[in-house]
């Protein structure tokens, strides 16, 4: 292995694979990161078993394919400071160490075996959709957030982003049992019907990728344990996470009767300040609508209480009730539409999130169950 | 390794933990409260029309095939004469926190899962109160005499083979998992009833050939995380009986109170009242200035002999109004104290189990499934 690169190609290339960057606790093999050449390509691979990112990178070959593993960290802190923009990396003779050259510096660096690195599963021949970068980024940012935390291990398929698959659409939900957002999306082509449950983390880091490319779409393959989010430059492929995914078409409440039109902007901030003094245990956002006004208050025992009018832009029936503000926040926040409408029957049943028309949002709802106040 | 972690990880093989697991509790305490539904198929759970689902399902009822998180309309299908009853969760949290008193007079280190059931680790309680045997033994009597409700308690060296084995032995069981015996009891268990062992990772492993635990533990730990990740590496230890998970009990409860020591020993009641008047508004106006509740009452005499003594009830609502907190304290002094003649030295009230009035609120959920409130 000999062949030259730019410094900016290296760089791209060791800091995307390096997200799926194993910790070397379990296995000492898996914060490596593996190089691999073959004719005008480096092949760069990384992986915590999780997931697997490769990333291919243009290179000029002068002495033949081969391939060599190293630490992941160590690469990622040399390429960050090389002095000049052409790099030069050779394998030793002997097969022990790898230099790394580049203007006037010159790194000698200790190999992992490459034996011990884990095989992972060839990339399938069979595609099951295609899709534009950023819708699929759209998505995911409308979703991952609403996952169940992955700390919280019992409910493990909470965890994840249910992706489904269907003629021309796909539909992606996430969840955390108390709060559910779903992103429907337009596909390039139509696809065969699929159902594929991913954890919200590595679709969090995918997200974090595909913002650093320029391609313009990305293709989705399958093998049965695993999901690849394929571009012409990057790899990323997702462990399926085998575990019934909760039927979610019942839990949303389309037939609420009780409609609160509200800029989104005015409808955020008043959460926001809200949001400063709600009992840190429940985090409770108290909604009072009456005589057609819109009353957001909270209160806690340890900050005291803060109260607002937010202006309703259609008329609305009285209704009170209360949501875990953060809740709502995090949905707001990430949406587009200047206006939105949430979607009430009573105190005790959930509540729907709604942007008013536009394109900004299309395909967004967002589900929240409220607080009971005993 | 030092010797101190060699000592650690002695303490830790040695570890006494039970698993309290109430038998069907929201049907069993509905059937204890209403006798003409003793013996018949009760359903606890939302309504069919509101597409509900089964909270619990008395033992009557779970011989049709009745299972919790089942659509109740589909239970009502499987056993059309099954009395349907709305779930009173209010009613159930309240006996579940006496439940919890019972487990915290003999452990500190209590953690609750849900309404119904606990980890105890009662290792540091053998010197105060026997064997962890007797200890699991005398819980269960004292829930059954003192709330009249059943339940199944397995005791092992840690809380995933606790779990087991109050699984083990349904309704109304008392299994013991020895170390000695852990090998033995694992060996033939089905691979599902490993915690985290859904219906797809069991089909998963059930297509390699694994059906038992012991079939599960052929394989590398390296096999193990490379089919099935980092959930992998916990297969492993699981099926080998490993869990170092600590018993973590709920933040400790805040509590507020106040006493008074006599410079005489007092005999008189009416005395005796007059302070019991006085330390209780003075504990209620702290409460008020905290702005909160209290679920317990407590008293605490302390008598000439210094035998000291504490007695404590539990409300039916939180309160921080000075009747019902004298009332309760006063009808502790009164029944449930034995003087024996004796004077007393020393008096105290307290206020436990503290609520905000705001931290009452719940977080209703989107699924009714176990684990979710």
């Amino acid at each position: 292995m000999d062949f030259v690169c730019t410094k900016s190609a290296l760089t791209f290339g060791v800091r995307t694979a390096g997200r799926a960057l194993g910790s070397g606790s379990t296995m000492p093999i898996l914060a490596g990161m593996k190089l691999e050449v073959q004719g005008d390509q480096l092949r760069l691979t990384a992986t915590d078993l999780e997931r697997a990112i490769h990333v291919t990178v243009p290179v000029e070959n002068r002495g033949g394919d081969g391939a060599a593993v190293l630490s992941g960290q160590l690469l990622t802190k040399i390429t960050g400071m090389l002095p000049d923009e052409t790099v030069h990396i050779r394998l030793a003779e002997a097969g022990d160490k790898l230099t790394i050259h580049s203007g006037e510096a010159t790194f000698e660096l200790l190999l992992l075996p490459l034996d011990d690195y884990p095989e992972l599963p060839e990339v399938p021949e069979q595609t099951v959709a295609t899709i534009r970068r950023e819708r699929l980024m759209r998505a995911l940012e409308l979703t991952t957030f609403a996952a169940m935390s992955a700390k919280e291990t019992s409910r493990l398929n909470l965890t994840g982003v249910d992706i489904t698959l269907q003629g021309e659409r796909a539909r992606l939900v996430a969840t955390n049992g108390y709060r559910l957002a779903l992103k429907e999306e337009t596909l390039e082509s139509e696809a065969p019907e699929g159902e594929f449950l991913v954890d919200a983390d590595a679709l969090k880091d995918l997200h974090s990728v595909l913002g650093g490319l320029a391609d313009e779409t990305v293709t989705l393959l399958t093998n049965a344990g695993h999901l690849f989010f394929q571009t012409p430059q990057v790899i990323y492929m997702a462990r399926l996470i085998q575990e019934e995914y909760p039927d979610v078409e019942r839990v949303i409440p389309r037939e609420n009767p009780i409609g609160l039109s509200l800029s989104r902007e005015a409808f955020l901030s008043a959460l926001q300040r809200a949001e400063i003094t709600t009992a840190p245990e429940s985090g409770a956002v108290i909604f009072e609508v009456q005589d057609g006004t819109l009353k957001i208050s909270s209160s806690s025992a340890e900050k005291g209480q803060t109260e607002e009018i937010v202006p309703l832009l259609k008329p609305a029936a009285s209704i009170k009730i209360s949501f875990r503000g953060e809740y709502l926040i995090d949905a707001l926040r990430r949406m587009k539409s200047p206006e939105v409408v949430f979607w009430l029957k009573d105190p005790e049943s959930a509540g729907l999130l709604e942007p008013a028309g536009g394109e900004e949002d299309q395909g967004f709802l967002y589900v929240c169950m409220p607080i009971r106040m005993d | 390794m030092g010797k101190g972690n060699e000592r650690r990880s002695q303490r830790q093989r040695e570890r006494k933990i039970l698993h309290v697991d109430m038998d069907a509790f929201y049907a069993s305490v509905e059937q204890r409260d209403r006798p003409e539904l003793r013996g018949k198929p009760v359903i606890v759970g939302g309504r069919p029309e509101e597409r509900g689902v089964v909270a619990a399902a008395s033992y009557e009822a779970r011989k049709y095939g009745i299972r919790s998180a089942m659509p109740t309309a589909r239970a009502l299908r499987l056993c059309p004469h099954a009395v349907l009853l709305r779930p009173r969760m209010g009613h159930y949290r309240r006996i579940s926190q006496r439940i919890r008193e019972i487990f915290l007079s003999y452990t500190p280190w209590v953690e609750p899962l849900s309404l119904d059931e606990a980890f105890l680790d009662v290792t540091g309680s053998e010197r105060l109160f026997g064997p962890a045997e007797r200890i699991g033994r005398e819980i269960k009597r004292r829930i059954f005499q003192e709330l009249g409700l059943t339940c199944s308690v397995g005791l092992a060296p840690n809380k995933f083979l606790a779990k087991l084995a109050s699984d083990h032995q349904k309704p109304d069981g008392f299994t013991v998992i020895r170390p000695e015996e852990v090998e033995g009891f694992l060996r033939d268990l089905p691979v599902e009833k490993l915690w985290g062992v859904g219906p797809a990772t069991a089909r998963k492993l059930r297509a390699l050939g694994l059906r038992t635990v012991g079939d599960l533990r052929r394989l590398s730990k390296e096999e193990l995380i490379g089919r099935f990740g980092k959930w992998g590496l916990r297969l492993w230890e699981r099926a080998r009986g490993v869990d170092e998970r600590p018993v973590v009990p709920e933040r400790e409860p805040k509590s507020l109170s106040r006493e008074t020591t006599f410079p005489q020993d007092v005999h008189d009641d009416r005395e005796l009242d007059q302070v019991l008047l006085q330390l209780t508004h003075e504990v209620v106006e702290d409460l008020k200035g905290e702005g909160r509740r209290a679920r317990t009452v407590q008293i605490k005499v302390r008598f000439a002999d210094f035998t000291t003594i504490t007695r404590q009830c539990t409300l039916a609502e939180p309160t921080d109004s000075p009747e019902v907190f004298l009332g309760a304290a006063r009808k502790l002094l009164r029944e449930r104290v034995e003087r024996g003649g004796r004077g007393v030295r020393l008096l105290g009230v307290g206020a436990r189990n503290l609520v905000d009035p705001e931290t009452e609120a719940k977080q209703l959920s989107l699924f009714s499934l176990p684990g979710l409130p």
